[in-house]
């Protein structure tokens, strides 16, 4: 049994308690989603299940708990990708991505074939063969990702946590990073649980969706049952229109006419008296957008 | 190595040198030529300090990559956690008391110092920040530096008539007493250097920061405290005989990275290399400049490091 299974598991975190009484299961091969406000515990839970918080109550992850299985036992089957990864100066993609195979290399011993061949198909699979030697410092966002991504696929888990992978992308970046991911899960049976943003996204790409608030899960079961425009607006505070498609939930923020009000009016008249003295001053700058 | 040998006030010349060494490989056996006065300069006097040299450059350049990469901060120095200020503390005390505790005093009370001061910065930072952050362990340090200073001038004050003796220490040399300094800090030496090599992969995954590290299955803190321990023991013996040789441990492993990248598996030998070749040529340029009178080694490698480190500074600044 190498999915995810957690009953009754409270994380404390600087002596407050920031998941409370949680209890989750995935199984080996599905995809998690956690959705929830900022501050949820998202992040705290995807730490917990690598083991790098500590956390009360029954945990399982890919057949470990991570209470008692050693780092490096740990680190061989659960990989965590960062929200914001850390770009040590002067280290090149390979080197970056090589890093993966540490939990596999034996302390004494240097990279065997075995750990240069996985290396080399993780940098082969995320298509970055050509920047194998450019700095990880100098790579653009959607680069980025996907190195960080090959690291974690040369780790070799069977478990792959994601905190936000998508954050800092543009859209058609999030979707491909997405697929990828999406994939990876297909070819090699991992499980994956990843802390998303973007209800749409989570809907699509996930097999179940946990929706946590405050610490606490507050639903778990497949998109279309907990994505509902009420709990949306309980738990977000957002009003919001969940139309259904085919490929899942669509989550559409949704924003009541408002009357010209007197606010409205005056804003309106800056902006024209703006743009006149824009004109005047002969500046081609654009004028201010709203 | 080759032009420390060379250089000295007693004239010896380059091939006689050549063929001496030659001579004492296994096998080998030619006439060097040399006089037995002068065969005893070479391997009595000038060969130990150019060892000495290459053993206190070395094991500075490698702690100070290795202080650099535990702390990720690049501006880090083998004496960044009280090293320094400890063993000043102990070797004033030694010169202060004379030869009342016998002749191996100094060193002895400068190791001791030393490895107290570090003791007292990680004990201090890890009570006040619960050993999490690497920030709190250095400015832990900075207090601890600043009081046993304060504590080292109090000593030095009160008995200023070994002000010059003090003074000289500080500047680091490299003494010429023979194969004893050699014989002494070796065996330290080795085991730290030893131990930092084995643990270069765990400095690239450290620079990672302490969760993705962790991700990949090292324990941050207990690394962390590994490394640490293994770098201030090489220092504080090499501090010991040779006094506080500034400069070094910050702009060779920078010099090293500009080079040779990096990656803690080509930067910690590199380091070590550059180190030990930097200490000895800067040697010979503090022999040679006032020859026959020497400047303190530690002149040498401040007016040579300080360019340079406003040099690395400025491209840094460019870079970002």
């Amino acid at each position: 049994m190498s999915g995810i299974s957690c009953a009754g598991v409270t994380i404390r975190r600087g002596g407050q308690v920031v998941v409370r009484e949680a209890s989750l299961a995935v199984d080996h091969g599905g995809w998690l989603a956690l959705v929830g406000p900022n501050g949820a515990g998202k992040s705290s839970f995807l730490l917990a299940l690598a083991g790098l918080l500590p956390a009360e109550g029954a945990l399982s992850v890919a057949g470990l708990d991570p209470a008692s299985a050693s780092r490096r036992e740990l680190a061989r089957a659960v990989a965590l990708m960062p929200q914001q990864p850390v770009l040590p100066e002067g280290v090149s993609v390979r080197e970056l991505v090589a890093l993966g195979r540490a939990p596999h290399l034996r302390p004494l011993r240097g990279e065997t074939a075995t750990d240069r061949d996985a290396v080399r198909r993780a940098l082969t699979r995320l298509e970055l063969r050509g920047l194998e030697d450019r700095l990880v410092s100098s790579l653009s966002g959607g680069e980025l990702q996907r190195v960080i991504l090959a690291r974690v696929l040369a780790q070799e888990p069977r478990v792959l946590l994601l905190d936000e992978p998508t954050s800092a992308l543009d859209l058609g970046h999030q979707q491909s990073v997405l697929e990828l991911v999406d994939d990876l899960r297909r070819c090699d049976d991992l499980t994956v649980v990843a802390a998303m943003h973007d209800l749409t996204l989570a809907a699509q790409f996930s097999t179940r969706l946990a929706l946590l608030d405050d610490g606490v899960v507050v639903a778990d079961d497949v998109a279309e049952q907990v994505l509902t425009a009420e709990r949306v607006r309980q738990v977000y505070g957002a009003r919001v229109e969940v139309l259904r498609r085919a490929g899942g939930p669509v989550v559409v923020p949704h924003r009541a006419a408002r009357r010209a009000s007197g606010v409205h009016r005056a804003q309106e008249q800056r902006h024209a008296a703006r743009r006149v003295e824009v004109g005047r001053d002969g500046d081609d700058r654009q004028p201010p957008q709203r | 190595m080759l032009v420390g040998l060379l250089v000295g006030p007693a004239d010896l010349t380059v091939h006689g040198v050549l063929l001496d060494l030659a001579d004492a490989l296994p096998g080998v056996h030619v006439d060097s030529g040399l006089t037995l006065p002068q065969h005893a300069i070479l391997w009595q006097i000038r060969m130990p300090r150019v060892v000495l040299g290459v053993l206190v450059g070395a094991t500075l350049s490698l702690s100070g990559a290795t202080y650099q990469g535990v702390f990720r901060n690049p501006l880090a120095d083998p004496y960044l956690l009280g090293v320094s200020s400890g063993a000043g503390l102990g070797a004033t005390v030694a010169i202060v008391a004379g030869g009342s505790i016998g002749p191996f005093g100094v060193p002895l009370l400068a190791f001791a110092g030393g490895v107290v001061g570090v003791l007292a910065t990680y004990g201090l930072g890890s009570s006040v920040g619960g050993g999490r952050t690497n920030a709190v362990i250095v400015l832990a340090g900075v207090a601890v530096a600043a009081f046993f200073n304060a504590l080292q001038t109090l000593v030095q004050q009160w008995f200023d008539d070994s002000l010059t003796a003090v003074y000289a220490w500080m500047l680091g040399r490299l003494s010429t007493d023979g194969w004893t300094d050699v014989v002494a800090i070796l065996p330290y030496v080795v085991v730290s250097a030893v131990v930092i090599l084995l643990h270069r992969r765990t400095l690239d995954l450290l620079a990672l920061g302490d969760v993705e590290a962790a991700s990949l299955g090292v324990d941050p803190a207990r690394a962390r405290l590994l490394l640490v321990a293994a770098a201030t023991l090489g220092t504080a013996a090499v501090v010991s005989v040779s006094g506080l040789i500034g400069f070094v441990g910050v702009v060779v492993p920078h010099a090293a990275r500009l080079l040779f990248g990096a990656s803690h598996r080509t930067l910690l030998p590199v380091s070590m290399a550059l180190g030990g070749a930097f200490l000895v040529l800067t040697d010979v340029l503090a022999r040679w400049v006032l020859a026959p009178a020497e400047l303190p080694i530690g002149v040498v490698t401040a007016v040579v490091g300080a360019p340079f480190f406003v040099f690395v500074l400025r491209r840094r600044r460019s870079r970002a």
